[in-house]
């Protein structure tokens, strides 16, 4: 004892230098001065409605009961009130999860609010009373309270422990939050046995100490059922290392964002392997092809998809008679997929029954619709492999390490002849080798034991193509101005034109239509392509007509209803990356007979603009001859992901495109 | 005889099963405008006493598309009052052939816990078929078990818009000597009565509804489908007894939920006398009180049990610092109290959308508690869970709608003050000019009153500065722009105004096209808003907002440039509402003149075509252009 005590005191010695050099918490749970209420809006988030003054938390190994280890969560928190609209700072949620024989548990919360009356600070307990338990759902209960005595000016301070029997992943560390924080402080300490791969991510800098490390005994108790219980006592070095981050501004989120957890400063780690001594190293986070296999052999994934399915027989054969050629066949197999079956949650890795059972319910998860169309087209004997990845709100995945953690999504990748296909079946509107928008989050991971091989969607990889005509002819009797525009639309556009005539209807997505044009405006004749046939964009084509009284002038607008009418970057400055939901490349074109009794007065001027010289354009061309007018316009982005530091370019670029596209061609009756 | 019996049993479960689910043999008089049918809908209610009551629920619903799908996502409610007994779903298809059947172990059971609270004891059940093969049938059964009777759900046999009903029926078994009330609305449904040994049994039926849909900017569910609200007579709570077949008897009960809750702690009374001691004027004192309400306390909302109608103690409020409605509502009475003026307890349904009171059905009503204090012939109206309200403003939330004062001596029927368009104003002058390259510079001032002021008011103090920033900077239909500066003002009172200003800088606000300038002189104040036509309409019309807008814009504009197009003024003074839209260009400016009054109305469904016509009108001219040109 004595020497285990000398030989910590030595390691602490030896640590304050390194300390020394380090950052200190300002602050110490229950140790409030008159003087801590001084704290105001920091200079970097000066609008701040509350401030944390201190967030400071550890993360260490004890040995348990159930003969293994618990990770023990130690979390102080400290936030400084400074107006009502930061009230709602003082009601906190804290998630639980797991059961309660395998999960977290919260132990030893205690919360106080202060308040200065009078030059002296008054302290209130939050009662055990006021405590909640909110049972979630199964797997879920929230712990929650609100601060008692609370006003403007308030410091409050919270501190628990939890308790953790999760331990893939060590509990990650956010240093940025919706309020800034004036220091955070993560500990975390190691033993030897288990090894982490630390993963950070966020656009401010943290600080790390030098690792220290010192002897730690564990004891581990093992139940013994009947007998008696046997303790096991473990030494290992631990190592201690410190991370921290000081005036931290709060994470504003900003439009032509995928998902804010992406950017916020955050510090993560995942187990690798664990070994003790005298027993073989255990791999835990293997490799793509360890995890490929397992997620093959895994009852709740890929199991099912090797065997012999022959239940599937009849329907098989069913689809593939009349199919002209394989992918006929892939295509027909992805549409009975996706047209009898529902989709009945979100963001599922995993089956949720063996997929005979989802074949007979005719409905599952993402996972389990997208296995039951690979299992589907290998029995047909095409070639087809589960892709994972993860969505855009769910943050990126990591492509060095096989961290299953960070998926949440399967689709399917299809190999017919040298062309490969991405399908989606779970999504009822989705069209054959398409995905759905939110799985463009850059790295996802082909799920073949012999070749993982890495997948990128990326937005910038999407161009959304659509394509407007419009022609105007001077028929007797059809009045001063009046044609036929065909539009069609790109494919995501195709996509909510589809929703909407579904929801609505026809008739009421084309009084959306006519509500676009000006007053004067009359459309008629409409109709819609393709609206059943998913796999193609769609066609909107209608006649218009401005109502006129023969006026003198007439101002034109060869937009039309098209053409952007506000700038869609408002905000004037930015500080996270833009990310579009695709690339887009934008025609409208118009052919006019010039009304008959009329001349062009006036004519807006042809221009073309280059976005970062080759990334994109918008180009303006307008002419006219005896006959009529020609006019075209067209934007063109290749890109979808712009740096913030293309944000200004952006934004007036746009601006560009709104002023060019409310120009007018004048006509003036002939005298 | 015997025989017979027999086989009538034998026959008729077989017989009735391939009538009741098999979708093909409901009739298209059901089926027309219906995405969902009713198939049975059973509502059996045995009131045991006043504090116990079973409910059981047999309903079948088929499902003719993917828009009555909602139908088949079951989610049962449960709470610290009410227990489901045993509850089970059953999948058919077309033909009524049974798929599948679901037991309540099988149904996943979550938090039912509001946004709006901290906590409360509410759960639910909820299990979804997923089932897509049109139409398809979902059956429920179940019996539930309420302790503490609170209201009665009434009987509504038409569920919802596009939903018909072959067959509903409602029961209420109660014992002889209790009186079951109800009320038919919209309808003359009267029940059935029979006497069945020392029980009572009221029986309500009906059979092929067809479906029904509102209108929009029509009149509400409640107002016009067919309907009959249920209420206890007798009922009991957590051993709280009361009655509610009058005013009175459930004021008192709500008085009596309040009893002992008043007392404050020492040192809030003495805070009391010294805020109000000094000052003559009762007025005063009530506005010093609700000023303190408002800087100490804050709205938590926590409903257990009985806590979803009795408040917390004043003394909790005092030490916690925050409580809900009620409870924050009962601690303002107790502030009241203190300084010797008598404060009341208002319990009103609250929300710009609301279902109004019905005064002559006395039962639980309204989802809100504020206070009032009657002063002669004014009252002081105030809502206790806001930090920065005006005292005596109830506006949108709890404005213009009757609820009910409770006091000793039960609940009284009281109206809360209306906002008429005299009230809710906008009044904006704007100063601007735009240059030779079609830039925009306008520095704004408008003054909100009534109604209107609580968006300004929102972002006074609910907003934080970076979300008001976003707010304006995408609240105007301006291609590009930026608002430099934004500074408010506020003047409380009973109509609360808040003065706004705000410097908006526009680039290429104005388009130019070669020698051409075309300028929209309605900056800041367009309406949008488009009737579609409809020749088929049934219900009213209901203008359910009263306003009055005005704009003063004033545009300098670059030298050098003649006017061309000018629109012409637009004059509105019609039932509809009054217009004022008007122009004039002056060599170095251009002045603009808007103005739009509207009053709270019902139009019939002849006058829809006026209506769309006179939007039309609005649009227009608030969309109107004016082109200069260069003088050659």
């Amino acid at each position: 004892m004595t020497a285990q005590r000398t030989t910590t005191l030595m390691l602490c010695l030896l640590l304050s230098a390194f300390l020394h050099a380090q950052d200190k918490p300002p602050v110490k749970f229950g140790k409030i001065s008159p003087a801590d209420f001084d704290v105001k809006a920091p200079s970097y988030d000066t609008a701040a409605e509350a401030v944390v003054v201190a967030d400071i938390a550890s993360s260490e190994f004890v040995g348990n009961v159930k003969g293994w280890f618990t990770l023990e969560f130690k979390h102080f928190k400290r936030i400084k009130i400074l107006n009502k609209k930061g009230f709602d700072a003082a009601t906190i949620e804290i998630p639980l999860f797991g059961t309660n024989s395998y999960g977290q548990r919260l132990e030893g919360l205690k919360a106080y609010t202060y308040n200065l009356e009078n030059g002296k600070v008054v302290e209130t307990k939050l009662d055990d009373k006021s405590i909640f338990v909110d049972k979630v759902n199964k797997y879920l209960s929230q712990k929650k309270f609100t601060f008692p005595a609370l006003k403007e000016g308030s410091i409050i301070e919270y501190t628990y422990t939890l308790e953790s029997d999760f331990f893939n992943n060590l509990r990650p560390w956010a240093f940025q939050g919706i309020y800034p924080c004036m220091y955070s402080e993560y500990n975390v300490s190691i033993p030897n046995f288990f090894q982490y791969v630390t993963l950070t991510q966020g656009f401010l800098p943290f600080k790390r100490s030098a690792p220290s490390s010192r002897s730690v005994t564990f004891h581990l108790t093992i139940p013994g059922g009947a007998d008696r219980d046997e303790t096991r006592n473990i030494t290992d070095e631990v190592v201690e290392t410190k991370y921290t981050m000081k005036d931290i501004p709060s994470f504003k989120a900003e439009r032509y964002t995928t998902s804010a957890s992406n950017y916020i400063s955050k510090i993560e780690f995942q187990l690798a392997r664990y070994s003790f001594p005298n027993s073989m190293p255990k791999d835990k986070m293997g490799n793509w092809f360890s995890l490929c296999q397992g997620l093959m052999k895994d009852e709740d994934f890929g199991a099912d998809l090797n065997s012999n399915n022959g239940w599937m027989d009849d329907e098989i054969k069913n689809l593939a008679r009349g199919a002209a050629s394989p992918l006929d066949q892939a295509k027909k197999i992805y549409a009975y997929v996706r047209d009898n079956f529902t989709c009945t949650s979100h963001g599922a890795l995993y089956t949720s029954n063996p997929i005979k059972t989802v074949f007979k319910n005719r409905n599952g998860n993402e996972a389990d619709l997208n296995l039951l169309l690979v299992a589907m087209l290998k029995h047909d004997h095409l070639n087809a492999d589960p892709v994972i990845l993860s969505t855009r709100s769910n943050g990126f995945t990591n492509e060095i390490y096989p961290l299953i953690s960070r998926f949440n999504y399967v689709v399917v990748k299809l190999d017919i002849d040298s062309s490969t296909y991405y399908l989606d079946a779970s999504q009822p509107w989705e069209g054959f080798g398409h995905l759905p928008q939110y799985c463009y989050n850059g790295h996802a991971r082909v799920v073949n034991p012999d070749s993982p091989q890495p997948v990128y969607f990326e937005a910038d990889s999407l161009r959304e193509k659509s394509m407007t005509t419009v022609f105007f002819s001077n028929e007797a009797g059809k009045g001063l101005l009046s044609g036929r525009v065909v539009s069609t639309k790109s494919y995501i556009e195709s996509s909510d034109i589809r929703e909407k005539v579904r929801d609505k209807g026809e008739k009421e997505f084309f009084k959306g239509v006519q509500t676009a044009y000006p007053a004067e405006w009359e459309i008629s004749n409409s109709s819609i392509d393709s609206l059943k046939m998913i796999d193609d964009p769609v066609t909107v084509n209608y006649d218009v007509k401005l109502k006129s009284d023969g006026e003198d002038i007439v101002y034109f607008n060869p937009m039309m209803s098209d053409g952007y009418k506000e700038n869609p970057f408002k905000a004037a400055e930015r500080v996270y990356p833009v990310e579009m939901p695709c690339g887009f490349d934008e025609t409208f074109v118009l052919n006019m007979e010039i009304p008959d009794g009329y001349v062009v007065d006036e004519l807006p001027k042809s221009t073309k603009v280059t976005f970062n010289e080759d990334e994109g354009f918008f180009e303006y061309l307008i002419a006219k001859d005896d006959n009529g007018i020609q006019f075209r316009s067209r934007i063109q982005l290749k890109k979808a992901n712009f740096k913030p530091e293309d944000y200004g370019t952006l934004r007036d670029f746009f601006a560009f495109v709104v002023k060019k596209q409310s120009e007018q061609i004048v006509f003036k009756k002939k005298k | 005889m015997r025989i017979l019996i027999v086989i009538l049993t034998l026959t008729i479960p077989g017989c009735l099963f391939a009538q009741s689910y098999n979708a093909l043999l409901i009739p298209d008089s059901l089926k027309k405008d219906a995405r969902a049918v009713v198939r049975e809908d059973e509502h059996i209610l045995e009131i045991k006493s006043p504090s116990k009551v079973i409910l059981k629920e047999h309903r079948f619903y088929t499902i003719l598309n993917e828009d009555g799908d909602y139908l088949g996502d079951f989610a049962t409610f449960y709470d610290k009052h009410t227990s489901i007994n045993s509850v089970t779903m059953t999948l058919y298809d077309a033909t009524g052939k049974e798929l599948k059947h679901v037991k309540k172990k099988d149904m996943e059971d979550k938090s039912a816990v509001s946004e709006i609270s901290l906590m409360d004891d509410s759960r639910y059940k909820e299990y979804n078929f997923y089932y897509k093969l049109y139409p398809y049938t979902v059956g429920y059964e179940e019996e539930d078990e309420i302790s503490g009777i609170q209201g009665f759900h009434g009987w509504q046999p038409l569920a919802s818009t596009k939903v018909s009903t072959q067959h509903s029926k409602y029961v209420i078994i109660a014992p002889k000597d209790y009186v079951v009330r109800y009320k038919a609305v919209n309808c003359n449904y009267e029940p059935v009565i029979t006497i069945s040994g020392d029980k009572k049994i009221y029986t309500w039926e009906v059979s092929n509804l067809p479906a029904r849909t509102l209108e929009s900017h029509g009149p509400r569910w409640n107002e016009v489908m067919p309907h009959v609200l249920m209420a206890p007579s007798d009922f009991e709570v957590e051993g709280y007894k009361g009655n509610m077949s009058t005013w009175e008897d459930y004021g008192k009960f709500i008085n009596q939920l309040r009893q002992g809750r008043d007392a404050l702690p020492e040192d809030i009374k003495r805070k009391v006398h010294e805020l109000t001691d000094n000052l003559k004027d009762p007025r005063e004192k009530v506005y010093a009180l609700y000023d303190f309400l408002q800087k100490n306390t804050h709205y938590i909302s926590i409903q257990l049990g009985i806590g979803g109608w009795q408040p917390f103690p004043a003394d909790y409020v005092a030490t916690k610092r925050y409580g809900d409605c009620k409870a924050l509502s009962n601690y303002m009475i107790a502030l009241l109290r203190e300084a010797g003026i008598t404060g009341k307890y208002v319990e009103i349904f609250a929300g710009e959308e609301a279902p109004k009171l019905i005064e002559d059905f006395p039962c639980s009503q309204g989802n809100h508690v504020i206070s009032c204090v009657p002063m002669g012939k004014d009252t002081i109206w105030l809502e206790c869970t806001n930090q920065t309200k005006s005292p005596g403003y109830m506006g949108s939330f709890t404005g213009d709608r009757k609820a009910l004062l409770i006091d000793e001596t039960g609940a009284h029927v009281v109206s809360t003050p209306s906002y008429t368009a005299r009230d809710n104003t906008a009044v904006r002058v704007v100063n601007a000019s735009i240059n030779g390259e079609g830039n925009l510079d306008a520095e704004v001032s408008t003054i909100y009153r009534g109604i209107p002021q609580e968006g300004p008011h929102g972002l006074m103090y609910g907003a934080s500065d970076e979300q008001r920033e976003k707010y304006l900077n995408s609240l105007f239909h301006l291609p590009t722009y930026k608002v430099e500066k934004s500074h408010y003002d506020e003047e409380k009172g009973a109509l609360p105004a808040v003065k706004e200003y705000l410097h908006v800088v526009s680039p290429n606000y104005a388009n130019i096209t070669g020698k051409r300038l075309f300028i929209n002189p309605n900056l800041f104040n367009r309406s949008n808003y488009r009737l579609p036509k409809d020749s088929t309409r049934q219900y009213d019309y209901i203008d359910d907002e009263a306003f009055r807008n005005i704009d003063s814009i004033t545009i300098n504009i670059p030298a050098g440039y003649q006017p061309e197009a000018v629109p012409q003024d637009t004059h509105i003074d019609s039932k509809f509402g009054k217009f004022t839209a008007s122009v004039k260009v002056m060599p170095d400016k251009i002045l603009f003149y808007r103005s739009w009054e509207e009053s709270m109305a019902r139009f019939p469904p002849s006058d829809y075509e006026g209506l769309v016509k006179f939007y039309e009108q609005l649009y227009k001219a608030d969309h109107n252009r004016i082109v200069l040109v260069k003088k050659e």
